[in-house]
């Protein structure tokens, strides 16, 4: 049987002459957060949608616990909790007989369900507040608690942390790894903040334009990122010749009169400021740098980073 | 299904609307009484059940409950998609043919009650006016059964709701045309004198209800005597009516369903 809770093949949602989601093939590995990180409107919704039936898909397949979603809905998605765009609840309700009709649907009788559920998100439970009333930030609460209140195997959570505010996001961040390492649930977390997906997610898939990017462990991710030298000195012309003839090192690139970038990571720095103060030149910088994920991220959209 | 309906039941809570539909139930009853004369002065127990009755009938049921019952149906139908929770229901899952079903079942219960407060409103008067309200109960059941035909009768204008999708103007003002062609073709000779089959005296809601629910009113006096005379032969029997309503209902609800399936949360 597959590792995966979650796998898509060839996914592919059309509007009009337009592809909102094109191609899709991700794979959501068992016990992980798997972070789907994209700009606004690159699709994420839509794939979320899609994974939890609520669009159809104009072609591709999407296998949840390793059986297709199509025809098993009943099986599937009973075991699935869900935050889809914006909190839906019933303005003229409090948050707790909001909980119960869907407690009741689900067929959770006992009451420990919607006040586990609150608990979880710091919302008090029989509280008189109509939702009508409820901040941004105490309706995503509210949305968040729905999705864990019948203890589902995967939660499939889009922009869960919208309108909360930070200690609100530390919150749910604890929470959503809490959830994923304590109890081994499986989390698809979709999110057009950089950070926030790089502190959370065990695996990235990136979507630009409904196509997905990348996929790989945010480890993977992590090695992939450039690394680098760079010196300011009197001469960079004198000191990348000095790099390449007395120390081998290759890939050494003069950006001014007297910045260089060193992109071979054999370089003893120590020796190399010796070498330049030996040769008379003065050394006013030496740093190694760094590509963060914002710039890989820039580096395969083709584009602006992200927030 | 059951939890569907109990789940609807739990979404009325603080919804003014629904609570101001249910109490203009009493509205005409407590009206004709405090405000007519010839509510007010009755030779008997019998006349006094039927005149109250009667007017339960051809105005409350008619003028009140029906567009009523299309309002209340557009907000239930359109509150799902209003709140955005029609998403959250869908990932129970919960099937939208079934939702749409319990909401009609739920209107189907409003529609009942409607004409139950309304009668009981008329034997509180009967009772207040020191009168024995004789004949009171086979009218209260005649009214349940009206109840039930202005809620059959009121399903294609919600079928039109559910096409229209959330064009609420357009849907209040199909629901008082409706409602106004239905009473007006309900005491229109035309409609009201044909035989039982297929034709628009049996097919629309307001000349069928007609035809079965006058039978049972105190014809007595010389110009309800001729109008009896005229219109008697065309009155359908119990079986006949609810037969008609059966069959409406299973296809208007058939096709509520399916449009409700077809629109997108």
């Amino acid at each position: 049987m597959s590792d995966y809770v979650i796998e898509t093949r060839g996914l592919t949602k059309t509007y009009g002459e337009q592809n909102s989601v094109s191609n899709l093939s991700i794979h959501v590995r068992k016990g992980r957060i798997y972070g789907l990180l994209g700009r606004n409107g690159a699709g994420k919704t839509t794939t979320m949608r899609m994974l939890l039936g609520l669009t159809a898909p104009s072609s591709g397949d999407v296998k949840i616990f390793g059986k297709p979603l199509r025809g098993n809905e009943k099986n599937i998605l009973p075991r699935i909790g869900s935050l889809i765009e914006s909190p839906g609840f019933y303005p003229n309700l409090t948050g707790t007989e909001n909980l119960r009709i869907f407690a009741d649907l689900r067929g959770l009788k006992s009451p420990k369900y919607i006040k586990g559920a609150l608990e979880v998100v710091n919302l008090p439970y029989r509280d008189k507040k109509l939702f009508s009333q409820y901040s941004l930030g105490m309706k995503q609460r509210l949305a968040i608690a729905l999705a864990v209140m019948h203890n589902p195997e995967l939660l499939i959570l889009d922009e869960p942390i919208n309108g909360l505010d930070p200690i609100g996001i530390a919150e749910v961040r604890g929470f959503i790894r809490e959830l994923c390492d304590a109890t081994g649930k499986t989390i698809l977390i979709s999110s057009h903040i950089l950070s926030e997906i790089s502190l959370l997610a065990d695996d990235i898939g990136i979507i630009d334009h409904g196509v997905l990017l990348e996929e790989e462990s945010l480890k993977e991710l992590e090695a992939k990122n450039g690394k680098y030298f760079r010196f300011t000195v009197s001469n960079a012309a004198l000191a990348a010749n000095l790099l390449q003839s007395k120390l081998g090192i290759q890939n050494v690139q003069v950006d001014s009169a007297n910045e260089l970038t060193v992109r071979d990571l054999r370089l003893d720095t120590g020796a190399a400021v010796r070498l330049f103060v030996d040769a008379g030149l003065s050394v006013s910088d030496a740093h190694l740098y760094e590509d963060t994920l914002e710039d890989y991220f820039k580096q395969v959209t083709g584009g602006e980073g992200i927030a | 299904m059951l939890k569907l309906l109990r789940c609807e039941f739990a979404k009325l809570k603080r919804k003014p609307l629904f609570f101001a539909a249910a109490a203009i139930s009493a509205l005409i009853p407590l009206g004709c009484a405090l405000f007519l004369p010839e509510m007010q002065e009755f030779s008997s127990g019998a006349e006094a059940v039927d005149r109250l009755m009667s007017t339960l009938f051809q105005l409350s049921a008619y003028l009140l409950l029906m567009p009523a019952v299309v309002v209340l149906a557009s907000n239930l139908l359109f509150e799902e998609q209003d709140n955005d929770t029609l998403k959250n229901l869908m990932t129970v899952p919960v099937s939208k043919p079934a939702l749409a079903l319990a909401k009609m079942t739920l209107l189907f219960l409003f529609s009942i009650a409607f004409m139950a407060v309304g009668g009981l409103v008329n034997l509180a008067i009967v009772l207040a006016s020191g009168l024995e309200p004789v004949g009171f109960w086979e009218l209260f059941f005649v009214g349940i059964g009206q109840g039930i035909m202005m809620w059959a009768g009121a399903l294609p204008c919600v079928l039109l709701v559910v096409l229209l999708n959330r064009s609420y103007i357009i849907s209040v003002i199909i629901t008082f045309f409706y409602t106004a062609v239905n009473y007006i073709f309900g005491t229109n000779d035309y409609f009201i004198m044909q035989p039982f089959g297929f034709n628009p005296g049996t097919l629309l809601p307001g000349p069928l209800t007609f035809r079965w629910f006058f039978q049972y009113l105190d014809t007595s006096g010389a110009q309800m005597t001729e109008l009896m005379e005229r219109i008697s032969p065309y009155f359908v029997t119990t079986p006949q009516a609810f037969l008609v309503v059966i069959l409406e209902s299973a296809v208007f609800l058939t096709l509520i369903a399916l449009v409700y399936k077809r629109q997108s949360c």
